[in-house]
């Protein structure tokens, strides 16, 4: 009995294997066999670019409006090693030009290719399937490849241009990560608010007068403060790439943007500098309560005599929690400039070294005040009256990036 | 005339302004000045309705106020301010 149910057993296997087998395969090489009777759209997307999914959107809708023998589309997320790869071949195929390597979305269709998507694009591509397939259905289908081939090559750039009041036309195709992550860093780092710790616990270490006591303190104050902002930096970008584009999304990120902008505005045209830096002693809320917590430990710090690794580590967790207090200082910034820079769409480790470039810049003006104070043993401070044009320059920035993620999203997408 | 300087040890410009108070009473011994940690004396905050530190209030010899001054102020303005108030 026992061998009789062995033998079934295996028998059941051994089908069950061999339909699977079947069913894999054979759809495959139905594929294979119509594919060459159809017209093929080769799509290259982003999941973080708007316009992909416009174009994903447009092509999928498209799709249904052929029979499934006319048309075929292939999707290919850029994110993935295969569709790059697949991508290099097919950029000198094309004769696409090099700035435009890496732009997405992409899409080949026959002998062109589109670069961008609008709704000019959308019908452009329309009319160019309608066309091959009435070819491919008045001819015979060995010869259909042959007609498609022979159509002028003709490109579609996307729209890159965009016209500012006043200023006139700006091409922002050139417009590079790098370019971004300095201006936005620096931006972001001349901020009174973000300053205030390190001025604090630079003036107490100055007091001290010990040199030594200033440059280990500070550095190390210095090093865990660029770290938190660099991790914090990073669990945005993180957050925007697992989202990708969603439109909804877009708009709360807008929205959060523009109300940081016109927090930043007010401030400035009430006057206030900086807003944390004077703590009414009265107040008893949280963040006040805990903001004079970490700035009496900041001021523990100078006075105890502690072994240096001791020092390091009571110093990396201070700097820890009043770089988590602080974080509220910018919160626009890194909010916008993360989620423009996910529409680069760069391979990861590109992304992080642009992040880096961001804490540098953004760290600059605490290197500043670090230096000035090791070298003169005084406490240099950027005088209001800049701070206070900073604080304008800031405030129209992010309220213009904000209006563009609301209104003008495309503008924001590279 | 008598300065009260209100402070705090959190407070970041009671930081910076400290060695400023400490050269003015080393060139001028006879002032009187008197500090108090706005955390151990919060009826001092109350008295004199202290909203911001550092805080600085000029006496005159009657105890009543003649001026306050909040946050951070320049040496050389503490030594206008004192010299315009010394005999009052």
């Amino acid at each position: 009995m026992k061998v009789k149910f062995n033998k079934f057993k295996r028998f059941f296997l051994f089908s069950f294997t061999f339909f699977l087998f079947l069913s894999v395969l054979i759809p495959i090489f139905e594929i294979k066999a119509q594919e060459l009777e159809k017209v093929q759209i080769d799509v290259f997307y982003s999941s973080t670019c708007p316009h992909c999914k416009e174009a994903k959107a447009f092509l999928a809708n498209l799709d249904q409006q052929y029979a499934s023998n006319e048309l075929v589309i292939n999707n290919y997320n850029i994110a993935e090693k295969g569709s790059v790869d697949l991508l290099k071949q097919l950029y000198p195929k094309y004769n696409i030009p090099n700035e435009n390597y890496g732009l997405v979305p992409i899409m080949f269709v026959a002998d062109k290719y589109f670069l961008g998507f609008n709704q000019n694009t959308g019908n452009t591509i329309k009319n160019y399937v309608d066309g091959l397939i009435a070819q491919c259905q008045e001819v015979e289908h060995q010869n259909c490849e042959h007609n498609q081939a022979s159509l002028n090559p003709e490109k579609i750039e996307s729209e890159r241009e965009f016209n500012i009041p006043f200023l006139g036309k700006i091409d922002i195709s050139g417009f590079s990560p790098l370019i971004l992550s300095i201006t936005v860093g620096t931006l972001d780092g001349f901020n009174a608010c973000a300053m205030v710790a390190l001025g604090f616990l630079l003036a107490v270490l100055v007091a001290t007068g010990v040199r030594k006591k200033i440059i280990l303190i500070g550095g190390v104050f210095i090093l865990v403060s660029g770290l938190v902002y660099f991790l914090f930096i990073s669990a945005w970008l993180n957050l925007f790439m697992f989202i990708g584009y969603q439109k909804y999304f877009q708009i709360i990120v807008a929205v959060i943007i523009i109300f940081f902008a016109l927090a930043v505005l007010k401030d400035y045209f009430t006057g206030v500098v900086c807003k944390v830096c004077n703590v009414d002693p009265n107040k008893q809320d949280f963040f006040s309560k805990l903001q004079r917590k970490m700035f009496v430990r900041m001021s523990n710090l100078s006075k105890k005599e502690m072994s240096l690794g001791m020092t390091i580590i009571g110093v990396a967790i201070v700097a820890a929690g009043v770089n988590l207090v602080e974080l509220a200082c910018s919160f626009g910034f890194p909010l916008a400039y993360t989620k423009i820079l996910t529409t680069y769409n760069l391979p990861t480790v590109q992304y992080y070294g642009y992040l880096l470039v961001y804490v540098l810049f953004y760290m600059i003006d605490d290197f500043l005040i670090f230096l000035v104070a090791v070298v003169t043993l005084k406490i240099t401070k950027f005088s209001d009256k800049y701070l206070k044009v900073i604080k304008l320059i800031s405030g129209i920035v992010l309220l213009i990036l904000g209006l563009l993620m609301l209104f003008k999203p495309e503008l924001l997408s590279f | 005339m008598k300065v009260i300087k209100i402070g705090a040890v959190w407070c970041p410009g009671c930081v910076v302004m400290k060695p400023r108070w400490e050269e003015i009473e080393k060139e001028l011994p006879e002032l009187e000045t008197e500090y108090f940690d706005a955390d151990e004396n919060k009826e001092i905050l109350e008295k004199y309705e202290v909203k911001n530190l550092p805080t600085f209030i000029f006496l005159d010899k009657e105890k009543k106020i003649i001026l306050k001054r909040e946050n951070e102020v320049s040496k050389d303005e503490l030594l206008k301010m004192i010299e315009e108030n010394k005999n009052k």
